[in-house]
């Protein structure tokens, strides 16, 4: 319930910024220029918070479901995580290119082999956790 | 349904991956080594690298043999005896498509940042894969992708599915092929039937025998030889660099140097900051929105794509299917995050070359060799066209127009070089071609040579405002397909590397190429018979079918593959978007929509196949009739807009005998080409990335049909449901439970 009330906090705080950042409110409020794109995924990330509160409102009550309930919440966490290794961050690439990781460009580095190990560590992440889902479900193979 | 006979549980497979792969590599190890001593005896390095890929190929052979297939299930699945970490290691192989060995490399060099989508993509379609597909797929017990959809949407959806396979995946076989022809012929002197001919052999006995089961062993065999291959190269390239061979993956000093050489080629004129393209620099080439649409095409496609999704239920379990994606993942990552380097250290050489000054009188062997075979060229000529018009000019032609038809009749690759020089270049060619008519055979090339040097070359530089004698930045082009073949001649590298890289590519074409002649093989054997005739053949004659299809499917992909057609990786490229339009929908709305019903499916396969064909199809050949169906939808700019219509008038205008040409002008400005959306777009979309409209297309498409059409009946649901959960015996086939 907690995470559904911040949330919605943090989705109208994100929309709101984002509406001022577009009619040009905030210039020079911040040291760092805020566009709407990154208060946009404020917006969204709060949206997914109340997403997410929902989900595990409706998980805690027994019911047949339930294995599917928390597989497919499992697969949502991992796909938006994906949509943010393979799409956000490679976009992302001209802003982060400001730093250097080893010599690297960062935005660079993530594009090439940042994002890529990530994806594999979240492929071996998604196994183990998909299978402790079925066990604790008592939906797994013997 | 009855339960087909079980036998005994086969364990050869079962072994631990790591063991048969360090047996594996150690063995290729060796044998490289072995061969070096050998080569500083004193054998020549043509016998040495040509044993090197004999073993290579002699050892995929063997091992094929070596597991054969008794049952249908062996042939299809594996028996579902393997172990997470074969048919992880196994995927990786089939994973690298020849284009990741051949096209990449060069695709990163030319435009360095955006080229990571094409890596990106595929990396995440495996996540993608596991996520959404694989364990309903492997709880189905299904032995192939369309048999998945006829058992949750029935016949209709099956042989659509099978369409959409076949559609999608066979010309990404013939191009393995054709790739692996064209990179053998390069070093061997055979005619493309011959070479076609005999690696289709070796195909077909490294996987008739076994299939699936026996492919296991092959593909973890490739791999290695692909790990091996792509690392030599990088470590070869790092240790030309840095003095230790150690970072083909820690290149980041190599990145900044990159910055600084291209700093300093703009300061001494040998480059201009308006044409150079920094290495590092994102959306230069792909603006952002086809960025992501690369990545996202790619992403799908590589999901869907039935030679990989079955190779991950070639497992017992379905726990053990997400873990040998994600052992797939490991394997390709070792690949994938080295090949950037490869591009990274050739660029960094070739720039310090350009900066050291590399004047047209004493170019380096490089590029020598590289211009013989149109490879590079320097301000748009190189050797091959020149031998080109030598030999028009032999066969009687006396002028550049003369010289330009039999090129294309010819070759046409390099008769599009040709054609884009200006005429002084272009007479410049054929004077040099002519006065070699004169001076009789050159056997060694160096007379062509000679006369490249010093009498085209400067006429080309002359055209292109080159006053410095010497080659620029831009004055360079390299083909992104031929990066990886023109390497071996830099500087430094070892005598082996042609052979290394050779042996490299045969690996990542053969086991693509196996795999996609399995899955389609399979289909085209099994789906269609129970399409037709509405129940599977006993096990035997289903072997038998299969493995005749297999024959088959090979001798028609290297009929194609000989005939030589133009655009052959074009139409590889296609696949990822077939392959998602097709099956993307489908496979998401069997699994999580308990409400798709059959007629919805059907309907949402045929209209995202039908879209991305549309845009594939209308963009590429038929580019101006399809920018003229919806000019408002095309992305091009005022000036692209009225170069558009000047070059229509042009073509309106013309004459008769010069219509054909005027047309061939506007049509090629109307198509762009694979990385340049031309005037033909809807939204500046890439053609390759039709994926982006077909799929959702497909989605609404199936979504609409499924809630108009009647609820599926209660049983369908409790399909849907025993798809979701891993527990219990597979749903087609049932299976002596995990005590494997």
């Amino acid at each position: 319930m907690i995470e559904i009330v911040a949330g919605v906090l943090i989705a109208i705080a994100g929309l709101a910024t984002s509406v001022a950042a577009v009619l040009g409110l905030l210039e020079g409020a911040f040291p760092i220029p805020v566009g709407p794109a990154p208060a946009a995924m404020l917006a969204a990330f709060g949206l997914c918070m109340v997403a997410h509160g929902a989900y595990r409102m409706r998980v805690k009550r027994n019911g047949d479901d339930r294995h599917w309930l928390r597989t497919a919440g499992t697969a949502s966490v991992m796909l938006l995580l994906l949509a943010d290794l393979a799409l956000a961050l490679p976009l992302a690439a001209p802003f982060l290119n400001a730093f250097k990781i080893a010599g690297f460009p960062f935005g660079y580095y993530m594009a090439a082999q940042g994002s890529l190990v990530l994806i594999v560590l979240l492929l071996f992440v998604f196994a183990s956790r998909a299978d402790a889902v079925d066990v604790q479900e008592e939906s797994a193979e013997t | 349904m009855p339960a087909e006979p079980i036998t005994q549980p086969d364990d050869t497979l079962r072994t631990d991956t790591g063991k048969v792969f360090a047996i594996f590599l150690s063995g290729f190890l060796a044998v490289a080594v072995t061969l070096l001593i050998v080569q500083q005896l004193g054998a020549p390095a043509g016998i040495i690298g040509a044993v090197f890929v004999a073993v290579s190929l002699a050892a995929y052979a063997l091992l094929g043999c070596s597991l054969r297939a008794s049952t249908s299930s062996d042939f299809f699945v594996a028996d579902r005896s393997a172990t997470a970490g074969h048919s992880g290691m196994a995927l990786a192989a089939r994973w690298t498509s020849i284009s990741m060995i051949l096209a990449l490399p060069g695709t990163l060099y030319a435009f360095g940042f955006d080229g990571l989508a094409f890596l990106i993509g595929p990396v995440a379609g495996l996540m993608v894969m596991s996520v959404l597909f694989v364990p309903a797929l492997r709880k189905s017990g299904a032995e192939t992708v369309p048999e998945f959809l006829g058992l949750r949407f029935g016949r209709g959806a099956r042989l659509i599915a099978v369409v959409a396979v076949a559609l999608a995946t066979f010309a990404l076989l013939v191009a393995q092929i054709y790739g692996m022809g064209l990179v053998v012929g390069r070093f061997v002197d055979l005619p493309p039937a011959c070479l076609v001919g005999t690696l289709t052999v070796v195909l077909l006995i490294s996987v008739l025998p076994g299939g699936m089961k026996g492919t296991t062993w092959t593909e973890l065999a490739q791999y290695s030889i692909v790990l091996l291959a792509i690392i030599g190269v990088a470590g070869a390239l790092a240790l030309e660099f840095t003095g230790s061979p150690w970072p083909p993956y820690a290149y980041g000093e190599a990145l900044r140097a990159i910055t600084d050489v291209e700093t300093r080629l703009i300061e001494a004129g040998l480059a201009s900051a308006s044409t150079l393209k920094p290495h590092l620099a994102p959306f230069l080439q792909l603006d952002p929105l086809n960025f992501a649409g690369v990545i996202v095409t790619l992403m799908l496609g590589t999901a869907c794509l039935p030679h990989l999704l079955m190779r991950s239920v070639s497992v017992p379990t379905v726990r053990e299917a997400r873990v040998s994606l994600a052992w797939a993942g490991f394997f390709v990552l070792l690949v994938a995050a080295a090949v950037p380097a490869i591009a990274a250290f050739t660029k960094l050489q070739i720039y310090r070359q350009i900066e050291q000054g590399l004047s047209f009188a004493s170019l380096p062997a490089w590029i020598e060799r590289g211009s013989r075979h149109d490879l590079v060229r320097i301000h748009g000529v190189s050797v091959g066209q020149l031998a080109a018009a030598e030999a028009a000019v032999a066969a009687g032609t006396a002028d550049a127009a003369g010289v330009a038809s039999h090129m294309r009749s010819t070759s046409p690759v390099l008769a599009t070089g040709f054609a884009e020089l200006k005429e002084p270049v272009k007479v410049a060619i054929v004077d040099a071609a002519r006065s070699a008519a004169g001076a009789g055979n050159d056997p060694s090339g160096s007379r062509r040579w000679q006369a490249f040097q010093t009498s085209v070359l400067p006429a080309a530089a002359k055209a292109a405002n080159n006053k410095l004698g010497a080659v620029t930045e831009p004055g360079l082009w390299i083909d992104p397909l031929g990066l990886m073949l023109v390497v071996p001649s830099l500087p430094g590298m070892p005598q082996l590397m042609p052979a290394l890289i050779v042996a490299g590519i045969l690996a990542a074409g053969l086991a693509t190429a196996g795999g996609v002649l399995l899955a389609l093989a399979h289909s085209l054997s099994h789906d269609l018979h129970v399409t037709v005739f509405g129940e599977p053949a006993k096990d035997e004659r289903r072997l038998r079918t299969a493995r005749l299809m297999v024959v088959a499917i090979a001798v028609a992909a290297a009929a194609v593959a000989v005939l030589r057609p133009v655009g052959v990786f074009t139409f590889a490229a296609w696949t990822f978007s077939l392959a998602a339009a097709g099956l993307f929908p489908a496979l998401i709305l069997a699994i999580w929509w308990k409400r798709a019903t059959a007629a919805g499916a059907v309907a949402g396969m045929v209209a995202g196949l039908a879209l991305a064909l549309a845009y594939l199809v209308g963009t590429h050949f038929f580019p101006v009739a399809f920018h003229d169906l919806w000019p408002g939808l095309s992305s091009a700019s005022d000036a692209a807009m009225r170069k558009f219509t000047s070059l229509s008038s042009v073509w309106s205008a013309a004459g008769e005998d010069a219509k054909a040409a005027a047309f061939a002008n506007l049509e090629a400005y109307a198509r762009g080409t694979a990385t340049t959306p031309g005037v033909a777009n809807w939204f500046g979309i890439l053609n390759t990335s039709a994926a982006l409209f077909a799929v959702p297309a497909g989605f609404v498409v199936a979504i609409l049909v499924s809630l108009v059409t009647p609820r599926p009946t209660p049983a369908v649901g409790t399909l849907v449901d025993d798809l979701r959960r891993p527990k219990g015996p597979d749903l087609l086939r049932f299976e002596p439970s995990s005590e494997r």
